[in-house]
């Protein structure tokens, strides 16, 4: 009984970690990763199109 | 010769699947030596506009001309023009010499003639003495007359001046209004200046723009905007304090508005029929307190009105009235029926929550067709014989 009570209390968390993790995974790491490398991508054309509007505008100083 | 025309330029912008139209359909002919204002309000599509002419933006539809060539998709380096930012945009790394020979030095002229244009432009700008300073050390009037500066050493056909006064105190934009018209006077080169100050354009310029929503509403001289407005747009944004605005209806004989009437002959004026609404439009300066009815040339009859605010501004002073039973209205429509603006003697003894009796000058008085806005009339010619003051005869309806 002791056994199996160990083993229950043992595998609940292991599992518990795995189901979570995968949860975890998919509902904030991969979404996050898009996100941030989405940020990136915008950031960097919008600093393009800054740095192009500057170029263009020191071509009238 | 630097003549600019744009033939139909339109400049859409794509706003996250929603299409919007910055500039419409402009058509513009702009002489050489033209000192020429786009005025209208925050998003009327001005700074667009001259940002087409400048080749910071490429239009979606129409052409660009600058003198003989058609600019439309060249660079801006290309086009022969200067341009001075309402954030002045120094280098605050460079003195002021370098700053004004900035773009000089970028296309490789040489050192002597980099030396002249840089002191001339010094000399006409009142910067002499100053070309070792730094930006940082000069005053906010200073560092714009660098910008002003580092235009004038390119010789351009055109300068583009997109709100260069805008950070200035009061005192100093007027001061720097009068070194704009100087500078203009002395090198005759075609300006085109952004602002939404209408004073500004008042004073500076040959020609106004007047823009709305991204279409031109009336290209004229400044007193032909304030004295003929082509529609009600245009007639409420130039002058200060706005022209009034009165709602009425043309009957056979009188102009009838909600609490006073006009007399007027509705058959002598193209446009207008009997039972037609219309829009009056009348400025501050064209009403006048009774006692001065002899003096106008052509009053209207004596219109009842309460003092409500005086606005004392030193050499004048604005009199809201409040017409009928007295009441302020909150509205926000165009047409204020129960209200007047009229600018009267700063020596008068008139007092707030006075009843008074004003009459308004007829000469003056400006019909819009309410429904399109579009002006009809800018004189209200008498329904008797001319000089008569029959008019006097028309009682206020309260």
């Amino acid at each position: 009984m002791l056994y199996w009570s160990g083993m229950l209390v043992l595998f609940f968390f292991w599992a518990y970690g795995i189901v979570s993790f995968v949860l975890d995974l998919k509902n904030k790491i991969v979404p996050g990763i898009i996100q941030y490398r989405r940020g990136r991508r915008r950031e960097k054309a919008k600093q393009e199109q800054e740095e192009e509007r500057e170029e263009r505008e020191q071509q009238l100083y | 010769m630097a003549r600019v025309r744009l033939e139909h330029v339109t400049k859409r912008y794509d706003d996250q699947g929603d299409v919007v139209t910055a500039v419409d359909d402009m058509n513009l002919d702009i002489a050489h030596g033209e000192f020429i204002c786009f005025v209208g309000p925050s998003g009327c599509g001005k700074s667009t506009t001259m940002e087409t002419i400048a080749g910071l933006t490429i239009p979606t539809e129409g052409e660009i001309y600058i003198g003989d060539r058609e600019v439309t998709n060249l660079p801006p380096k290309d086009r022969g023009i200067a341009m001075v930012f309402q954030n002045i945009a120094l280098f605050p790394h460079m003195d002021v010499y370098d700053n004004i020979s900035f773009g000089l030095r970028l296309r490789d002229y040489p050192q002597d003639e980099i030396d002249r244009r840089v002191e001339r432009a010094a000399d006409i700008v009142q910067l002499e003495g100053m070309l070792n300073r730094m930006p940082e050390e000069m005053s906010g009037g200073q560092r714009q007359r660098v910008a002003i500066a580092r235009a004038i050493v390119r010789e351009p056909d055109v300068f583009l001046m997109d709100e260069p006064l805008a950070n200035l105190d009061a005192k100093l934009k007027v001061h720097m209004r009068t070194e704009l018209q100087r500078l203009h006077k002395e090198l005759d080169t075609t300006i085109i200046y952004v602002t939404h100050d209408q004073e500004e354009a008042m004073t500076l310029s040959d020609r106004i723009a007047v823009l709305d929503s991204g279409q031109l509403q009336q290209i004229d001289p400044p007193l032909t905007c304030y004295n003929e407005p082509d529609n009600l747009f245009v007639a409420g944004f130039i002058g200060s304090p706005s022209m009034n605005f009165v709602e009425g209806t043309v009957t056979e004989t009188t102009l009838e508005t909600p609490n006073f009437s006009l007399e007027f002959n509705p058959s002598s004026i193209e446009g207008v029929g009997v039972g037609d609404n219309v829009t009056l439009g009348i400025r501050p300066e064209d009403i006048y307190p009774g006692d001065l009815q002899s003096e106008v040339p052509d009053p209207s009859g004596m219109i009842t009105a309460t003092t409500d605010i005086l606005e004392p501004m030193g050499d004048e002073i604005f009199a809201y009235l409040l017409l009928g039973d007295g009441e302020t209205s909150m509205s926000q429509e165009l047409a204020t029926n129960d209200q007047l603006l009229m600018s009267i003697d700063p020596d008068s003894d008139l007092e707030e929550d006075e009843e008074l009796g004003v009459v308004i000058d007829r000469r003056n008085v400006h019909l819009f067709d309410s429904a399109t806005g579009e002006a009809i009339v800018h004189d209200l010619i008498p329904y008797e014989a001319e000089g008569t003051a029959s008019s006097s005869e028309v009682e206020s309806d309260d």
